[in-house]
């Protein structure tokens, strides 16, 4: 059990809710994840959910099932004021003060934008929202989001759906060992298990994903290997990992060694 | 007169406020939030919000997201 925004979870996975290959697949995929926290966004309704509502509402009927805790995001916005007024309507719509902050500056990496994350932060925090902003690796832009207030910030690890993992360990570890009481949580760019080990080792808090479990042949299965990941990883950051070394060393004892070691001394 | 729902214009009767407007609307899904030219406008204040010609209303629902 640890604490996320004031709020007692379980599992150190976030997982969000798109790209599945059905409504119910998803609901399976994210119960086998045992995830807390479930990403959603808002979207015009469309033509075709119109025309057949109680599909376009079955997704968010198996979701609330679940009874996890949701964390709305601003995906799509491309400026703070688009943000806010999602935000705002988030709030309204899930009932909740969590908002996963997503403001993109660039279309192509879906990178995103330092300063208008910043300004929405600022005005949203004043407001009474939990901001978890989506936010990259760069150490001074995520001091300043803390000064902001955030209590969690979530650097990405590569940019939105590559699955490359984890780019750029350096920054990310620097992070961590520069923001010790912030709420750590890697969103973004994982793509296999042991990305999502990876980023708990190094004293993540979290993961946050949704195409790698979403996009498997088998998402249900894959929710299960990051539920397991995520599990060994934290475990192996709780035990303390060996530090590394340049130099080999034998592991088994040379005292005694038989034969030729013998022989030659 | 004219207003712009979602992206598409409708061609609605006169209505003096955004409560009216959303009475006079078919399909309206369970649960939305909406905003009025780029503002959110909260459930409480639907009657209190005029509406003219031309405005562009956005009215949002629960989707996938990540």
């Amino acid at each position: 059990m640890w604490t996320l925004a004031d709020k007692p979870v379980n599992s150190r996975l976030l997982i969000g809710s798109a790209l599945y290959p059905s409504p119910h697949i998803m609901q399976e995929a994210i119960r086998a994840s045992q995830a807390d926290v479930v990403t959603v966004s808002l979207r015009r309704q469309t033509a075709f959910q119109q025309a057949e509502q109680a599909g376009g509402q079955q997704f968010w009927q198996l979701l609330r099932e679940l009874e996890l805790n949701i964390l709305p995001n601003t995906a799509g916005c491309h400026n703070a004021k688009e943000a806010i007024t999602t935000a705002h309507m988030a709030r309204e719509l899930f009932n909740t003060n969590w908002i996963k902050l997503e403001v993109i500056g660039d279309e192509y990496s879906l990178q995103p934008d330092p300063f208008a994350l910043l300004e929405a932060t600022k005005e949203l925090i004043s407001q009474g929202f939990e901001v978890f902003p989506y936010c990259t690796d760069d150490l001074v832009l995520c001091e300043k989001l803390v000064e902001a207030g955030c209590r969690i910030l979530m650097p990405w690890g590569a940019p939105i759906g590559t699955g490359k993992g984890l780019i750029n360990p350096y920054a990310l570890r620097n992070l961590r060992q520069r923001l010790t009481d912030i709420t750590l949580i890697v969103d973004a760019g994982i793509g296999a298990p042991s990305h999502a080990a990876q980023a708990l080792e190094m004293g993540y808090d979290a993961v946050l994903l949704n195409t790698a479990v979403a996009k498997s042949p088998d998402p249900i299965s894959m929710g299960k290997a990051f539920a397991a990941a995520v599990d060994a990883g934290r475990l192996a950051y709780q035990a303390g990992i060996m530090p590394a070394s340049d130099t080999a060393s034998p592991s088994t004892p040379t005292l005694g060694t038989p034969f030729w070691h013998q022989q030659s001394s | 007169m004219h207003i712009i729902l979602n992206g598409e214009t409708l061609d609605t009767p006169q209505t003096d406020n955004l409560a009216q407007l959303l009475q006079q609307q078919p399909n309206l899904p369970e649960q939305y939030a909406i905003a009025v030219n780029g503002a959110f406008v909260a459930q409480g204040l639907y009657a209190e919000t005029p509406i003219q010609a031309g405005d562009q209303i956005e009215l949002l629902v629960p989707m996938q997201g990540g």
